[in-house]
């Protein structure tokens, strides 16, 4: 998504290498992906799912976390 | 020592001469050991085996460009670039920042995933995306920042 657009910046992070890193995003298992400081979740998922995330990270209101999170952890238990 | 055996490095200069179609840019942060001791300074661990690997890499085409940046000593680029830790490996389409860093050494099961970077860098449309997501992509309103923490093993 950082390919096709200047909007997105993409970093990953070796965990073992920054541990204060991980510490500070409560990094408890791997893959965990980290939206804009508001989103996170686990593991790989679909596009679709993935792009839903990153529309939430940038909406306005206080729900788009809670949203964003539920979302995908129900889907990607189901 | 060698990152790549014989046999891997066949196979990658393969896909990349069939891949890259365009210049892609290696840029490698990192902030070599000193051998001076110095307390309370953070050393870099694995800065010279990224450095190693890299430049491995970057004998696999003539389309992939390294440019190794020693942030002790080139400061302003380092924060140009945003980058704050060592090792990070900024990949773009050639010289460009892409927005795309690898922090630490992607070694074990990141290096798939630092060559699939690469590849996707090095071609047009190379990110894969369906149309729906570059659409919805190309109206966001605000910058999205996307951390991926990940372990080599």
């Amino acid at each position: 998504m950082a390919l096709a657009t200047p909007r997105v910046r993409s970093t990953c992070v070796e965990a073992q290498e920054f541990p204060e890193l991980a510490q500070r995003y409560e990094v408890s298992a791997v893959p965990k992906i980290v939206l804009n400081e508001r989103i996170e979740f686990m593991g790989a998922v679909p596009e679709p799912m993935f792009l839903e995330a990153v529309l939430a990270a940038v909406s306005e209101g206080d729900g788009a976390e809670a949203t964003g999170i539920e979302e995908i952890e129900s889907a990607a238990e189901g | 020592m060698a990152f790549l055996t014989d046999t891997d490095a066949t196979y990658l200069r393969e896909r990349f001469a069939e891949l890259l179609t365009r210049a892609v840019g290696l840029r490698l942060f990192t902030e070599p050991a000193s051998g001076l001791y110095v307390p309370g300074r953070r050393t870099c661990d694995t800065c010279a085996e990224a450095e190693a690997l890299m430049n491995e890499v970057a004998a696999l085409s003539d389309q992939i460009h390294l440019e190794v940046v020693d942030v002790s000593t080139r400061r302003e680029e380092a924060a140009q670039w945003g980058v704050t830790e060592v090792p990070t490996i900024a990949v773009g389409p050639g010289d460009t920042d892409a927005g795309v860093r690898f922090q630490g050494l992607p070694d074990g099961y990141e290096f798939t995933s630092f060559v699939e970077t690469l590849a996707s860098a090095g071609s047009e449309n190379g990110h894969g995306l369906a149309p729906e997501t570059l659409e919805a992509l190309a109206s966001l309103p605000a910058d999205v920042d996307i951390k991926t923490f990940v372990t080599p093993t």
